[in-house]
């Protein structure tokens, strides 16, 4: 408890210098002006601008990271990610759908992505589910299958795509948060909660069913029950993220690794813990995106994955000494 | 049973099973019956009445359907005819967190070596009678403390479970199943794999479990000699077909034995227990 | 009197004051190309282009003082490329874009996205927006980029002048017959012209057909062996940024040495404003007409 405390109030101060840093410099007086209510450029900026952007970035990298944990703990992969499978894939299919026949209506995007994201998590669990019981490695099996067929839609696709549109989709493809203006962020944020409270039910089940599934179920947990629900909150989490922002990656698949090496496997610590500090990692990783070369926007699923390379092969390295 | 000797005529029947059978489909690995080829197998039909207090050991040659009588007995397995009740209460019908807190499962070929302190692995037993958000509480606490206690594991409560030797794995899974405060106890082979000593350290705290807080118990046991000393009745199975029930000293019989296993032995009596022995006839020259 | 023109003007500077956006003294309101209908101040004096094309165009209109803010891909005239630099087409940065204190914002339909013109109209910011798909679209926004920075009469001009212009050229190469071109786009992967953009309509004005014209996409991509057997009479490189492919580059190309316009280097290089919909298309039209029909221009006809 005391830790999430001190989390969330690092979160509560990366969020301040969030605010802080962009394309546009303010000074100290500016920003508190901006906050009690004085309107002007800077309050414009501010709370226009910059912190639906954060707030977004607190809840998709969030959500990440709680789908990240949860697929790990689902498909007994410690290499699971949100996206393997085929989310985000579905999700991509979808935005370009709309680019290519309703290039003039904004906001779509994201319901089309949305929906494709659903349509795929519902195909994979129905290729997922033998003999009766969702099965890890047929879920595994069918999920990297969609994702590549998808793939293959999707490149086949780009090929019929006008310069606009196809840059438009690689910046998405890469992840980013530049999109956040066609975005609702109130159903993202109450989505998120949502998914992540059910998530964090399970807890107490996937801690037993990391023993295995047989003595999970011995020890009284209702297997069959806990997955579809552990699903369910895993693939809408992540719905909804590369709905919102496109598929950015590192987040799902490093942020529970690094809570784990620090607070252990026991998820109903590290449930909540891992949304804390993915939503820490992405706000710092869009901080950079738009800042660092500004007024260009790198999109974030770059820098994330500039960050997370080397960290990724740091622990594979370090979990083989193990 | 009904060839029993009832000498306590008042004996409380816990677990019951009658006309059960049970089919595969197809060739499907079931427990330690991992080399079974045959595409069809059939279970039963078989009836077993047990009390409280009452220890049965299943032996039989491998792919005879041991596994599979257990997991039906335990109820995480339907029948395809005839019912197992524990208690009154249909098993398989039972949600399983209800289930839980009446049956416990000991196996040992669980994936254990995981970073896991043994204390919050024995806390997982406790699953069935905790809060919708898992949190523990002061009876988990007493409860894990004392199974630690019972299964002589209190000094390596904070180790990882993959840095203490096999037997003591396998006596934190005994006490994790300890901990569902269960009625009927399910023991799989758990004696396998581990050296002699805790061999018997196990089956004795099995005993006292037994006859200290009146659980029924059921293992299924590779050992005949083992299962003779510790057990209270055998049930020997071939090919999904049980052979005989009973005491010891009615099952563990020349023609039945040979019968199970192919193998010539002769049975006589422990000098030191009293129990009887199974020993090879023929052992290097046939 | 005095005391009621007082109150009247400090009412006055108080309204004006209100905001940076507020648009108390808009006296226009035009329909954009999307239909939306936009108060436009009477003679914006800060505006910002999100397209190249549009820069150009305020440039020609003759108000390139008043522009703000450019994208990084703004480029000419060279005085455009020294304006702030807001970012790119698709990726805008708002925060640039909204501490400009812009009081007239342009897009393109084609070349931005729509999510970016939704975010700057919530901020309360003019913008307007400009179709640029086809060749008389480009006439239409000199038109209304006109009317909507206060110099009408100089757009209409410059419309009327491009409208003369291509028609001329198109009287002159009339009675020849239409060139087979192929217009290369870019080249790995080979993007050409198809039907129904402003390079087929200017290809159209110029007295020639894009090989591809019958595809139905837009750039559609050609393999080696279709070209081959079209066998256009001219190949036609529009160069862009980071694309000026030479003769010899072409040559390297497997199979374009057998074409017969490469042998007889009937190959005919524009530079990058032709693929930009804007005031210097005149321009290419023109050159590639002269180039493709030398001929038809031999007399000296205007």
């Amino acid at each position: 408890m005391i830790v999430c405390g001190t989390l969330l109030g690092l979160l509560l101060l990366l969020v301040l210098v969030a605010l802080f840093v962009g394309a546009v410099p303010f000074t100290l007086s500016d920003v508190t002006n901006a906050i009690f209510g004085q309107k002007g450029l800077a309050s414009i900026i501010l709370f226009e601008l910059r912190l639906p952007r954060i707030v977004l970035a607190l809840f998709v990298g969030a959500s990440l990271a709680m789908a990240g944990a949860c697929f790990q703990a689902l498909l007994r992969n410690a290499l699971a990610d949100p996206y393997v499978l085929g989310i985000s894939s579905g999700a991509a299919l979808g935005v370009m759908l709309a680019l290519i026949w309703l290039p003039h209506t904004s906001g779509v995007q994201a319901v089309f992505g949305l929906f494709g994201a659903l349509a795929t998590t519902g195909i994979v669990y129905m290729l997922g589910f033998r003999h009766g019981r969702l099965m890890s490695h047929s879920l595994l099996l069918a999920g990297v299958i969609s994702a590549s067929f998808l793939s293959a839609v999707i490149v086949f696709l780009m090929t019929a795509m006008n310069s606009r549109d196809l840059r438009s989709i690689t910046y998405w493809l890469m992840g980013d948060l530049s999109y956040y203006t066609g975005v609702p962020i109130g159903l993202v944020i109450a989505a998120v909660l949502a998914a992540g409270a059910l998530a964090w039910l399970q807890a107490p089940s996937l801690n037993a069913m990391l023993m295995g599934e047989q003595e999970a179920l011995a020890m009284g947990v209702d297997v069959a029950r806990v997955k579809l629900l552990t699903y369910l909150a895993a693939s809408t989490l992540t719905a909804v993220a590369v709905a919102a922002a496109g598929s950015i990656g590192f987040i799902g698949l490093l942020v529970p690794h690094l809570v784990r090496l620090v607070f252990g496997n026991d998820y109903r610590i590290l449930l909540p813990t891992s949304a804390l500090a993915g939503a820490a990692v992405l706000v710092l990783a869009d901080t950079l995106a738009r800042s660092i070369a500004a007024p260009t926007e790198l999109p974030v699923g770059a820098v994330t994955a500039v960050l997370g390379a080397p960290l990724f092969i740091y622990l594979l390295r370090r979990s083989s000494e193990a | 049973m009904s060839n029993l000797d009832t000498t306590a005529t008042d004996r409380l029947v816990t677990l019951e099973a009658r006309s059960l059978e049970f089919k595969y489909k197809q060739a499907r690995p079931s427990g330690a019956d991992r080399n079974e080829r045959q595409t069809a197998f059939e279970l039963g039909p078989l009836s077993i009445e047990l009390a409280s207090k009452e220890f049965l050991a299943i032996i039989g040659p491998n792919g005879s359907g041991k596994s599979t009588l257990l997991n039906l007995l335990g109820g995480l397995v339907t029948p395809s005819s005839g019912r197992v009740s524990f208690g009154g209460a249909e098993l398989s019908s039972l949600l399983p967190r209800e289930r839980a807190r009446r049956v416990a499962f000991v196996r040992q070929d669980t994936p254990l070596a995981f970073p896991i302190k043994v204390a919050q692995f024995v806390m997982l037993g406790r699953f069935a009678f905790a809060s919708p958000l898992g949190f523990e509480n002061a009876k988990d606490r007493e409860m894990v403390n004392w199974a630690l206690k019972a299964t002589s594991l209190e000094r390596l409560a904070n180790r990882r479970l993959d840095e203490i030797s096999g037997g003591e794995r396998q006596r934190a899974v005994l006490a994790r199943a300890l901990v569902q405060e269960p009625e009927l106890m399910l023991l799989d082979e758990p004696t396998a794999s581990l050296d002699l000593n805790f061999q018997v350290d196990l089956l004795r705290l099995v005993r006292t479990m037994v006859e200290d807080h009146g659980i029924t118990a059921v293992a299924v046991m590779h050992e005949l000699n083992l299962a003779s000393e510790f057990a209270d009745y055998l049930l020997l199975l071939k090919n999904g077909r049980v052979l005989q029930t009973g005491l010891p000293a009615e099952v563990l019989r020349r023609d039945l034995l040979e019968d199970a296993y192919g193998v010539q032995v002769a049975i006589d009596r422990n000098p030191y227990s009293g129990r009887p022995r199974v020993s090879l006839m023929a052992g290097r020259n046939p | 009197m005095t005391l009621k023109r007082c109150i009247a003007l400090g009412l006055l500077l108080l309204a004006a004051n209100a905001s940076a956006a507020n648009l108390a003294n808009a006296a226009n309101v035009l329909t954009d190309h999307f239909g939306r209908r936009v108060s436009i101040p009477d003679h914006p004096k800060r505006i910002i282009s999100l397209a190249p094309s549009l820069t150009e165009t305020l440039f020609a209109l003759g108000v390139g003082d008043r522009v703000v803010g450019v994208t990084d891909y703004c480029d000419y005239p060279a005085e455009a490329s020294s304006r702030p630099k807001i970012g790119g087409m698709i990726n805008p940065n708002l925060e640039r874009l909204a501490a400009l204190h812009p009081d007239l914002v342009l897009i393109t339909k084609e070349g931005n996205r729509r999510d970016t013109l939704n975010a700057i109209e919530h901020l309360n910011i003019p913008i307007f927006a400009i179709e640029t798909a086809r060749l008389e679209d480009i006439s239409r926004m000199f038109r209304d980029v006109g009317r909507a920075i206060g110099k009408a009469a100089a757009g209409a001009s410059m419309a009327a002048a491009l409208d003369q212009r291509v028609a001329r050229v198109h009287s002159a190469v009339a009675g020849q017959p239409a060139r087979r071109v192929l217009m290369v786009v870019w080249l790995q992967p080979m993007v050409t012209v198809g039907h129904g953009t402003f390079l087929s309509d200017m290809l159209d004005r110029a007295g020639a057909v894009s090989i591809a014209d019958t595809e139905s996409q837009p750039w559609p991509k050609l393999s080696v062996e279709e070209i081959v057997r079209s066998d256009p009479d001219y190949i036609v490189v529009t160069r862009s940024p980071g694309f000026a492919p030479t003769r010899d580059d072409l040559l390297k190309l497997p199979g374009w040495r057998e074409l017969t316009a490469v042998k007889q280097d009937r190959i005919v290089n524009l530079p990058d404003a032709a693929q930009r919909p804007g005031p210097r298309i005149g321009d290419m039209v023109e050159t590639l007409a002269r180039a493709l029909h030398s001929s038809a221009f031999a007399e000296g006809k205007p």
